[in-house]
């Protein structure tokens, strides 16, 4: 096990330099650079800039040097923790992602926690009572939700948050509290908002949970081994849970890898519309503005995060799977 | 000899329902079983030899359905029950099931679960019909692994059955099956899977515990070569009816119905030295399904039954 760890952890390294190479050629693929979207901003605002300026803005970014020198010294900065200055924000990039990291944690978790409490329980019920009436219902339900834009579900239920609890709409804290320090109210007010985007978020994978775990279970129950296990004077509820679902689980495992990642980009229209302090609104911005060491900061963070997943996904894959550990 | 039969299934009958409709499965079946003796219910796949033993373990389940019958059992000379009438989800059902009677199957390559270890497999069936403690448990189920041939049990108890081969994997099934003795052990093809010469080994080990734990066999086959070696009773069945019932020695050496007389006529082994060359007779050269179709079976004597109409049963078998 440890041997495979190791060997997997050294595969890594590889990986993510090609990665970081996609992701420099990426960046500078659009026209234009910061350069001139900063000339053209301070043309905008009347000033023109002398050659002396232009060429200390390019050596500021190592814009004057080699497109390879230019690679490998964001390549080491970023490997040192320093992953750049945002010019849209005129920030260091550091502050501007960890900011908004733990935030965006405490979202990911809670509305992963909140689809696998609603999904798990229904997928095994729907699948243990097949065509039943219960089995038809969720279907139905999860197909609803499948169907229902996070942002339409957001802003009904920024309504009713509003009209029923009187929640200040978006964001995560009410408006007094968001630049206090953190105090027992302020946990207590982020609760309250947090609930909000858990919904939002947490339903947007439980259908699909759902229909995956009832399919798999239902697979899983057809098996020779349940039969076994019936046979051996096992009941239904321990048959179900013992054997097919820890296997029928295991496709969910492997997602939370994929979580990693997500973490950082999803559902920032979302995040938008709710007006949360998450990285998913920021890395859309920094696309769009070509804000290139903020924007490249995302893409490696995600490829980074990525990979890591995937190999915390195996490794626990390993745990729960014997066959997958002895190979 | 004629001692009371263990089991004696009386007009048996299941059907499967789809969105074609009903498909009757099963159409009035009767046999007995006879203590200690081992019983092989032979047919070609589909006749409905697995409905047959999963309807005696109540494991029929929706689309399946038992639309008549009964199944008596008696565990003891004095005692009798019908497993039919058994309330579904009762403690009788479950100690039924892996207590008083054990299954083996088919595919032990997909018989055991794939993320248990064996000890935890085999020590299950233990706690759940015995009450002793753990250690007492996996004591016994490492004796039992012992006697069903699997060497070094204490150690060979952690590991998985992807660690096993085909064979030894049937022999862990084996002792799932008969740890807690059952007093009926119902085996389902349980050499089909595997090599011929393992097939062999598995015959001979379920023969010498049957004797040794003393308990009576349904064995199920397509295979009319281990029929021979195993049977002392045959039932032979074909598309959801029995046609002929009898000891091993009546069947194999004087069958009654065609069907019977195609099934032998079309083994490998019994083919004259001078046919050698000729092509294997198949079961349709001799009997015509047709002409017997839905034939009620009659006795004609102890646990001796044929679905032939009066006039086709010889004169001095009639009843
Ligand atoms: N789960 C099932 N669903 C629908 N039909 C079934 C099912 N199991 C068995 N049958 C039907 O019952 C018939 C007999 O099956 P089975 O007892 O498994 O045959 P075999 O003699 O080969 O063991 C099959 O031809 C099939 O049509
Ligand atoms: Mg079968």
């Amino acid at each position: 096990m440890a041997n495979y760890i190791i060997r997997r952890l050294l595969t890594m390294i590889p990986t993510l330099l090609v990665i970081s190479l996609v992701v420099f050629i990426l960046i500078q693929l659009p026209p234009g650079d910061i350069i001139t979207s900063t000339l053209e901003s301070m043309r905008q605002q009347g000033m023109e800039a002398s050659d002396e300026q232009i060429e200390a803005l390019k050596a500021q970014y190592n814009l004057d040097k080699s497109m390879p020198m230019q690679y490998l010294h964001w390549l080491f900065n970023f490997v040192q923790g320093d992953m750049g200055y945002s010019i849209k924000y005129q920030q260091p990039v550091n502050t501007l992602i960890w900011e908004r990291m733990g935030y965006t944690v405490i979202i990911a978790i809670a509305s992963l926690l909140f689809t696998w409490a609603l999904s798990i329980p229904i997928g095994i019920y729907s699948a243990v009572r097949q065509y039943g009436w219960g089995d038809y219902f969720f279907t139905i339900v999860g197909l609803l939700g499948l169907a229902t834009p996070n942002f339409l579900l957001a802003l009904v239920l920024m309504y009713f948050g509003y009209t029923w609890f009187g929640v200040s709409v978006g964001g995560l804290f009410s408006p007094e509290l968001a630049e206090a320090p953190w105090s027992w109210e302020k946990f207590v007010d982020l609760l309250a908002h947090l609930w909000i985007p858990m919904i939002v978020i947490g339903t947007a994978g439980t259908a699909s949970i759902i229909r995956i775990l009832r399919a798999n279970l239902l697979d899983e129950l057809s098996k020779p081994y349940v039969t076994t296990a019936r046979a051996k004077g096992v009941r239904p509820i321990k048959l179900v849970f013992k054997y097919p679902v820890r296997v029928a689980i295991s496709p969910f495992i492997s997602t939370i890898g994929w979580l990693l990642p997500s973490l950082i980009s999803a559902d920032a229209i979302v995040s938008i519309v709710l007006n949360l302090p998450t990285t998913g609104p920021l890395m859309l911005q920094a696309l769009l503005s070509q804000d290139m060491y903020l924007a490249g900061s995302f893409l490696m963070l995600l490829s980074i995060l990525t990979v890591v997943g995937m190999l915390l996904s195996d490794i626990l894959l390993a745990i729960v799977d014997p066959r997958i550990r002895y190979e | 000899m004629s001692n009371l039969p263990i089991l004696s299934i009386r007009k048996l009958s299941v059907e499967f329902s789809s969105e074609l409709g009903v498909n009757p499965v099963l159409h009035d079946i009767s046999f007995d079983m006879m203590r200690s003796r081992t019983t092989a219910i032979v047919g070609e796949s589909g006749s409905g030899k697995s409905v047959t033993a999963n309807a005696t373990m109540r494991l029929i389940r929706s689309p399946g359905k038992i639309t008549g019958g009964e199944i008596v059992f008696s565990p003891t000379a004095g005692t009798s029950f019908d497993i039919l009438k058994l309330q579904e989800g009762s403690d009788e059902i479950y100690d039924l099931r892996g207590g008083k009677i054990a299954m083996i199957f088919q595919e032990p390559m997909t018989a055991l679960s794939p993320v248990h270890t064996i000890g935890n497999q085999v020590m299950e069936a233990i706690l759940i019909h015995q009450k002793v403690s753990k250690t007492e448990a996996f004591q016994r189920a490492c004796e039992m692994l012992q006697r069903v041939g699997i060497t070094q049990a204490e150690m060979r108890m952690n590991q998985y059955p992807f660690e096993f081969s085909g064979g030894m994997r049937q022999r862990v099934v084996i002792a799932m099956a008969l740890v807690c003795q059952p007093q009926i052990l119902i085996c389902d093809e349980p050499t089909t899977a595997l090599d011929v010469t393992v097939q062999a080994e598995i015959l001979s080990l379920i023969n010498e515990l049957k004797h040794a734990i003393d308990t009576t066999v349904m064995f199920i086959t397509h295979d009319l070569g281990v029929v021979a070696q195993v049977a002392d009773d045959v039932v032979v069945m074909h598309r959801g009816r029995i046609l002929e019932t009898g000891t091993v020695r009546q069947v194999l050496k004087s069958p009654l119905h065609p069907y019977t007389q195609g099934l032998l006529a079309a083994m490998p082994g019994r083919a004259e030295a001078g046919q050698r060359k000729a092509r294997l007779q198949t079961v349709s050269d001799v009997y015509d399904e047709n002409e017997f179709a839905a034939c009620p079976l009659v006795a004609i004597g102890d646990n001796r039954q044929v679905a032939l109409p009066i006039d086709a049963i010889p004169s001095e078998l009639r009843p």
